[in-house]
């Protein structure tokens, strides 16, 4: 009899040891294993969101772009804008050539000419004197290098010209890495087609 | 092409593509007299995009880098395109398109999908002693550019390049491209440092002798049209 109250005890004090233990256990599973650590200190969202990157071709070439639109009349620079892409984004700077007479560009009718649908992002100067109306309209964003001429007046020489530079700096360097990629199949190809047909005599 | 698996094929073979499923593999089979054979092959353009997924994209480096990272090393099924979609339809489009994801948006999408994840800065040892994939930026002739840093080995780094595949670079040229900013999912990976990423870079053993029942062995003294190289490194091709 007493024999039997020492196991029921034994038991009780497994069991007992078992609840107390569990809790530890249960924390050691819900603890995830993790490669950072405690002491590094998180980006704020702020951060993160200015932590951009892109602008590699997929072909892994790095580029510069830019473009200049200019527009002459009567021989002389009216309007130039010129585009520039930056690691941050396109930016774009606009010289007028201080023509008398001529003004900045708003959305509306001049002298018979409509300027109501003009595409966001246009930007030019109007002239309107004796001989009529004439808009110069540039658009280089959204996209789009537009070098427009509205006109409805006489006798102006208009000319315009437009120059898009793209540059790849690391030309030479690619071009030799491409030569190696072909070189380098172009070896594996022989390499494989001769032990193909070696076998086979 | 290159064609492992040669062993015990006598074949002045035809060559017939019979399988294109996945861009990176394909079966060629080959017929010599009644016997049918085939092989996987990968072709060497792909070859650096075994474990990398490639930017379709111009500026879509960050969604490549973040499919890359869930699909070979945290074990998910994620293709870049639906990595693009969420990540562009939720986040500043005007500025994806001009500037590319940010680092913002990859945690976005990673909290949508039970990932916790967060940015730090860090020196490039701490992240050795991490032992854990990251998205890094790094500067490539003044623009950012996302990668995943895949492992660090003997003084080298393993970079995973959305545009480029698989690249090693010393520690000192990866210092010079790198911003010092880690991107990493709070939970262990389940792939680092695999053995397979660094194989293209491996050095030829040139120091050992060739075991005699190698296949490249018996073919050593033939002219070498016909030798065999059963091993090719792409070490000079690659980096």
């Amino acid at each position: 009899m007493t024999m039997f109250r020492i196991r029921i005890f034994e038991l009780s004090v497994c069991f007992a040891a078992l609840l107390l233990a569990q809790p530890a256990l249960a924390q050691a599973a819900l603890e995830p294993s993790t490669p950072v650590s405690s002491a590094w200190v998180p980006m704020t969202d702020a951060e993160l969101a200015d932590m951009r990157g892109g602008y590699l071709t997929a072909g892994g070439v790095v580029f510069d772009f830019g473009a200049i639109v200019r527009t002459y009349v009567d021989g002389a620079l009216a309007l130039e804008t010129r585009l520039t892409w930056t690691p941050t984004g396109p930016i774009t700077e606009q010289v007028t050539g201080d023509l008398p007479g001529w003004t900045t560009l708003i959305p509306g009718q001049f002298g018979g000419l409509d300027l109501t649908g003009l595409p966001a992002g246009a930007n030019g100067l109007v002239l309107t004197d004796e001989n009529g109306s004439t808009a110069l309209v540039h658009n280089v964003l959204n996209g789009q290098l537009q070098n427009m001429v509205l006109n409805a007046a006489n006798g102006r020489d208009i000319r315009q010209d437009m120059q898009v530079m793209l540059t790849l700096p690391n030309f030479e360097a690619m071009q030799r890495d491409y030569s190696l990629d072909r070189l380098g199949a172009q070896i594996g190809q022989d390499l494989d087609w001769g032990s193909i047909q070696g076998y086979g005599r | 092409m290159k064609v492992s698996g040669l062993t015990g094929l006598a074949a002045a073979a035809v060559l017939t593509v019979v399988g294109l499923a996945a861009p990176a593999a394909a079966q060629v089979a080959f017929s010599q007299g009644g016997g049918n054979y085939s092989v996987q092959v990968i072709s060497y353009r792909d070859i650096p995009f075994r474990t990398v997924v490639r930017q379709e994209y111009d500026y879509s480096c960050g969604s490549a880098a973040l499919a890359t990272l869930l699909r070979y090393h945290y074990g998910r099924d994620v293709a870049e395109r639906e990595v693009f979609l969420y990540m562009y339809e939720n986040g500043n489009r005007e500025a994806i398109e001009r500037v590319g994801f940010s680092l913002l948006d990859m945690k976005r999408y990673l909290q949508n999908h039970g990932f916790e994840s967060d940015g730090f800065r860090m020196s490039l040892d701490a992240l050795e002693e991490a032992g854990a994939p990251a998205i890094v930026v790094i500067n490539q002739q003044g623009y950012r550019h996302f990668v995943v840093l895949k492992g660090m080995a003997d003084g080298r780094v393993l970079v995973g390049d959305p545009a480029l595949g698989l690249k090693t670079y010393s520690r000192e040229e990866f210092t010079s491209m790198w911003n010092g900013i880690a991107f990493l999912i709070r939970d262990s990976a389940d792939h680092y440092n695999l053995a397979d990423d660094w194989r293209p870079f491996a050095k030829a053993p040139m120091d050992r002798a060739l075991p005699t029942d190698s296949l490249a062995e018996l073919t050593r003294e033939l002219p070498p049209l016909y030798q065999i190289t059963t091993t090719f490194s792409l070490d000079p091709y690659l980096r």
